[in-house]
């Protein structure tokens, strides 16, 4: 990440931006890569960006993800990164992507939900949902309930309820 | 970060990842999740967990589409979908879907009905209706019925205000009574003028109609019923069309029938990818009733200035322009102006 920033920095086109994680980790990015999050984008223009962006609710490794991603998608968000990014194709992006999301566990994969949602990046935000959406398709409420280890607090009363008033849309 | 709700419970069942982690998003991530969901998968998380029963109902996509590979719907017959109660089912399925949402706003709603040969019109009316009525925004609606017709309108920040682009040939139509800007894009005018005239008919307060026309092949089009019969699009006030050079003739006919029904547009531009066209516009003769009723109109539209622009043409303004006070026309980049007789 240092070295990317670094990179960043010698660029020499905008104005760079100090980002802080919660646990004080701090990421050196261009405006045109931060300028991706709507969040910092909107501060950019309210020019409160002078003393660092503290994300008080984005762990380091989180952000490293996430600036990771922004650096890769520079190119196709602004022109002002022309410098940068001209190099990554979109087959590249894809596969950068599709591997971003793939290797994480799930509680990481929540995490980068939630700082994609904070940090208001669209793109982010649609492929890591579109990720778990990916993992629920085809399974049967059990199954889903396996796979994101989520607890059913329903009475078998209450089961039997919901699987009345829904069984339009359920398989016999 | 918005609070979730329900997030009371922390269960730590399964091991490893530690924690129902998904069910601690706020509503809105959720409601992303189920975004990328077919519906009636989307339905069955409502027995995941108490947390999750309504969540489904105010996703901000609703989609109607995709159905005919949906095994429950298909369960009475191995036919591929085209029985009479495949589409029974389908409607069942629907009209729950519909009654059982909440209200509130859509990003996207979509209907599609590929796969059912024997839809009927009048439930998918409804249906179109229904979300229309219902939905307090909605940005973009897809209608797809079947292969040859596909509609897609966005409205911002009411109802189907605008209807963005409009693809392929449509012949059935649902009535559109809120929208006012309609642009078609890549319209197609082989069929004729007909959906096009048909789909005016139910946009009772349309008030600019854009249209992008493609090249057509089709056989020239005889006009006059639609002129002997117009139907007065009180509103319009605005027609812009952009087209390649070929379909000429065909918009000069389509001009004659919307100065006709549009008796109060006050501004018409035609823009060609070529700059000349070859042939002579003469301007409808309105009587002197409608064009009096035409400079009020256009004063209640606060355009006092009706401008007729048509680029690349050669106008003949012998005819009377009536109603239209003011020509430009563009020839090669330049313009003249010409102030035109009011009858």
């Amino acid at each position: 990440m240092a070295a990317a920033a670094a990179e960043a920095t010698t660029d020499g086109g905008g104005k760079m931006i100090i980002l802080i994680s919660a646990d004080g980790k701090r990421f050196e990015v261009t405006e045109a890569v931060a300028s991706q999050s709507q969040l910092i984008s909107n501060m950019i223009e309210d020019d409160c960006t002078e003393n660092g962006v503290r994300l008080p609710n984005v762990d380091g490794d989180i952000l490293t993800m996430v600036v990771d991603y922004c650096n890769m998608h520079a190119g196709d968000a602004a022109a002002a990164g022309d410098t940068m990014k001209a190099s990554s194709t979109e087959e590249e992006l894809k596969k950068f992507d599709a591997e971003l999301v793939q290797a994480l566990e799930n509680p990481v994969l929540f995490k980068l939900i939630l700082a994609a949602n904070f940090l208001n990046i669209k793109s982010l935000l649609d492929m890591t949902c579109q990720r778990v959406a990916d993992m629920m398709s085809g399974k049967t409420p059990e199954q889903m309930r396996e796979t994101f280890s989520i607890e059913n607090d329903f009475t078998p009363e209450e089961e039997a309820a919901i699987r009345q008033e829904n069984a339009w849309a359920f398989d016999d | 970060m918005a609070p979730t709700r329900g997030g009371s419970k922390r269960a730590c069942v399964g091991s490893g990842g530690g924690g129902d982690r998904i069910s601690d998003l706020p509503d809105e991530v959720i409601h992303r999740v189920l975004w990328f969901l077919p519906t009636h998968e989307a339905v069955k998380t409502s027995l995941l967990s108490r947390r999750w029963r309504e969540l489904w109902k105010s996703t901000r996509r609703l989609s109607i589409a995709g159905l005919s590979r949906y095994p429950h719907l298909l369960s009475t017959t191995g036919s591929g979908g085209s029985s009479p109660a495949t589409v029974d089912k389908l409607s069942e399925f629907v009209n729950h879907l519909l009654l059982s949402r909440k209200q509130g706003s859509l990003d996207e709603c979509r209907f599609s009905f590929d796969g059912f040969k024997d839809m009927d019109g009048a439930h998918v009316d409804m249906w179109i209706r229904y979300v229309l009525d219902n939905v307090w925004q909605l940005r973009v609606l897809l209608i797809n019925l079947g292969t040859s017709i596909h509609v897609k309108l966005a409205g911002t920040p009411l109802v189907s205000e605008n209807l963005l682009t409009f693809e392929r040939d449509l012949r059935w139509c649902p009535t559109f009574s809120n929208l006012r800007t309609l642009v078609l894009s890549d319209y197609n005018l082989d069929g004729g003028f007909h959906a096009l005239l048909c789909f005016l008919q139910h946009t009772p307060v349309l008030q600019k109609l854009t249209l992008k026309l493609r090249k057509i092949h089709g056989p020239t089009v005889d006009i006059s019923n639609y002129l002997k019969r117009p139907v007065v699009l009180r509103h319009l006030r605005i027609v812009e069309v952009k087209c390649p050079v070929s379909v000429q003739e065909e918009i000069f006919k389509l001009w004659k029938i919307l100065i006709t029904w549009g008796r109060y547009i006050v501004q018409f531009n035609i823009e060609s990818t070529q700059y000349r066209l070859d042939w002579t516009i003469k301007m409808p003769k309105l009587s002197g009733r409608l064009a009096k009723q035409h400079r009020s109109m256009a004063k209640e539209a606060r355009s006092t200035t009706p401008v007729f622009m048509c680029c690349y043409a050669h106008i003949d303004c012998s005819g009377k322009a009536s109603g239209v006070q003011r020509l430009r026309l563009s020839v090669r980049g330049e313009t003249l102006d010409k102030n035109v007789l009011v009858e």
